[in-house]
C-alpha cells in the first residue's frame, strides 16, 4: 500500500483502458503511454495491461506504507527512494516506510508508477482505468489526491529480481524528422477535402503542442488547414488518435479520454503504435507528422510488440540468472 | 538449477550472440560456452592489465555487456571523477540487449580513475574504475593495514 504525500493533480490510474464499451457512449480511458506502462509491468512480472498510476505533473512525492515492489518508466527525470537515486525505466524493491520522489521531467512528460501485481482498484466494464468524464473506474472515479492510500495487488518483497532497468522506446524506437519528435499519421475520410497546400503543409510544417492539451485531447498551433469548401459533418464514431479540423485551421488530436463521437471533419489518425510518442510529448514542444500506409501502420504495431517481447525475454532470462 | 534450464539457457545464449556465461552460488558453478570443443572447470579468464594499482581498489564488471557510465536517458555521468562512492552506489550501468543492469560499488572511496570509455563491451571481471582510499573512512584503516 502507498499514500500519496504530494498535493498533487490529475494524477489517476490506468491501464491498456476500457475497450468494447464504445457503443454505450463510455470512452476507452487508458495510459496515454501504452508502451511505458507495458515496460513497467513487464520488469515487475505483471501482466502488461496491469494498471499503474499514471502521473503528469511534479514533484510526486509518496510513501510506501509496506513494502513492495514497483516500477517507475516513461517520463524520466531525478527520481529517488530515500534520497538513494533511481535511474528512468527503472524496477526496484521499496521497504515500509520509504518515501519516493519523482521530480521534473527531462524528457517525457508523464510518468508511470507501477506497484507488484498491479494496482489494485475494482474493475469496473473490465477495466481499472480511470473514466474522468464519466467519474467512475480507478480510485472512485476521480483523479488522486494528498492522502490517498493505493494498494497492490501483490505487496511485500518481490520474489523476482529488483534492480535493473530497460532501454527506453524513445531511444529503442526512435522516430524522428529534422530532430522533433514525429508520428505517423493515415489520411482519414475527409482528407480529400482539403485543399492541396495545407495538406502539403501539414507534413512539412512543425506543430506546437499548445497549452489546451491534456488526456481529452491536444489542440496544436501551425499553418491552419484549410478546406477546399465548407464542410458540415454528421456525428460519428472517433477514436483516440484521429485529428479533426475544426473552422480555424488548428486540428485536434483525440486521446484516451476522447468522447466516443464527435462531428468535425477528420483529416487523418495518429496511428495507434505512435500514440505514446504524441502521450509523451511536452506542452509547448514541436513535434511533426509522416504520411504512412494501413500496412505500414500494421507493421509499426508489430515493431513495437517485438520489442515488448524482446525485453520480456531478457527479463525472464534475468530473473533465471539471478535465481 | 535443472538440465532443462540449462538447456533453456544455451537457447538464449544462441539467441543474443553471446560467447559464452558463468553462474556461481553455493553448490553451483555453471559455465556455459558457445563454439568451443571442450570446457576446462574452473575456467580463469584472463584479467586485462589496466592498471597496476592493488586489486583492492579496482572494481571489476560483473558480467558481459556494454559498459555504460551516463545513463542513455541522462547527460551527466553517475559518478565524478575525484567525487565520493559509497559502498552499493550505482557507478555504472552493463547494458545486455536491451536491459540496463546496475554496476554498484562493492567498496566506499574517492573515484581516482576511470578506465574504459562509455559504451564498450566488457567481459566478466574487467577493470573499470580505480577508487582511492581518501575521506573513506573506515575503508582506509582496511586499506592502509593492506598496504603495510
Amino acid at each position: 500500500m502507498i499514500e500519496i504525500l504530494s498535493a498533487t493533480a490529475l494524477a489517476t490510474v490506468q491501464d491498456f483502458g476500457r475497450f468494447g464499451s464504445l457503443g454505450y457512449g463510455v470512452g476507452t480511458s487508458g495510459a496515454m503511454d501504452h508502451l511505458a506502462l507495458a515496460l513497467g509491468n513487464l520488469l515487475l512480472g505483471n501482466p502488461e495491461d496491469a494498471a499503474a498510476i499514471e502521473i503528469p505533473l511534479f514533484p510526486f512525492e509518496l510513501r510506501f506504507i509496506e513494502d513492495c515492489a514497483f516500477a517507475v518508466t516513461g517520463a524520466a527525470g531525478e527520481a529517488s527512494l530515500d534520497g538513494q537515486p533511481l535511474p528512468p525505466f527503472w524496477v526496484a524493491q521499496a521497504r515500509e516506510g520509504q518515501a519516493l520522489s519523482l521530480g521534473y521531467p527531462t524528457s517525457g512528460s508523464r510518468a508511470y508508477l507501477c506497484l507488484a501485481g498491479g494496482v489494485d482498484v475494482p474493475l469496473v466494464l473490465g477495466s481499472r482505468s480511470t473514466q474522468l468524464r464519466g467519474e467512475f473506474g480507478g480510485l472512485q472515479g476521480r483523479a488522486l489526491q494528498q492522502g490517498d492510500r493505493i494498494s497492490a495487488l501483490r505487496p511485500g518483497v518481490s520474489a523476482l529480481p529488483t534492480d535493473f532497468g530497460v532501454v527506453s522506446p524513445s531511444q529503442a524506437l526512435p522516430l524522428k524528422l529534422d530532430g522533433l519528435t514525429a508520428m505517423r499519421v493515415l489520411p482519414a475520410a475527409e482528407y480529400e477535402c482539403f485543399l492541396d497546400e495545407s495538406r502539403a503543409a501539414f507534413w512539412a510544417g512543425e506543430w506546437k503542442v499548445t497549452t489546451q492539451s491534456n488526456r481529452y485531447g491536444y489542440r496544436l498551433e501551425g499553418a491552419p488547414i484549410l478546406p477546399k469548401e465548407a464542410m458540415e459533418v454528421r456525428s460519428h464514431g472517433i477514436v483516440p488518435g484521429v485529428i479533426q479540423v475544426p473552422h480555424g485551421g488548428q486540428p485536434i488530436i483525440q486521446m484516451r479520454d476522447a468522447q466516443p463521437s464527435g462531428g468535425y471533419p477528420k483529416f487523418g489518425t495518429v496511428i495507434e503504435a505512435d500514440l505514446w510518442r504524441l502521450g509523451q510529448a511536452p506542452i509547448g514542444s514541436k513535434v511533426r507528422f509522416i504520411e504512412c500506409s494501413y500496412t505500414e501502420a500494421v507493421a509499426a504495431l508489430e515493431d513495437n510488440q517485438r520489442y515488448l517481447e524482446e525485453v520480456r525475454r531478457l527479463v525472464d532470462l534475468h530473473g533465471l540468472a539471478s535465481r | 538449477m535443472t538440465n532443462q534450464e540449462i538447456r533453456q539457457l544455451a537457447v538464449w545464449l544462441k539467441e543474443t550472440h553471446l560467447a559464452g556465461a558463468e553462474i556461481r552460488r553455493p553448490g553451483l558453478h555453471l559455465v556455459l560456452k558457445r563454439n568451443v570443443d571442450e570446457v576446462a572447470a574452473p575456467v580463469h579468464i584472463a584479467e586485462p592489465a589496466t592498471s597496476k594499482a592493488p586489486d583492492e581498489r579496482l572494481l571489476k564488471t560483473p558480467g558481459l555487456g556494454r559498459l555504460l557510465l551516463t545513463h542513455p536517458q541522462q547527460s551527466e555521468v553517475l559518478v565524478l571523477a575525484g567525487s565520493r562512492v559509497e559502498r552499493g552506489q550505482l557507478v555504472a550501468l552493463l547494458q545486455v540487449g536491451d536491459l540496463l543492469l546496475p554496476v554498484r560499488s562493492e567498496k566506499a572511496g574517492r573515484l581516482a580513475a576511470v578506465l574504459t570509455v562509455c559504451g564498450t563491451t566488457v567481459g566478466f571481471g574487467e577493470a573499470f574504475m580505480r577508487l582511492d582510499a581518501a575521506g573513506a573512512g573506515e575503508e582506509r584503516s582496511n586499506e592502509n593495514r593492506f598496504e603495510r
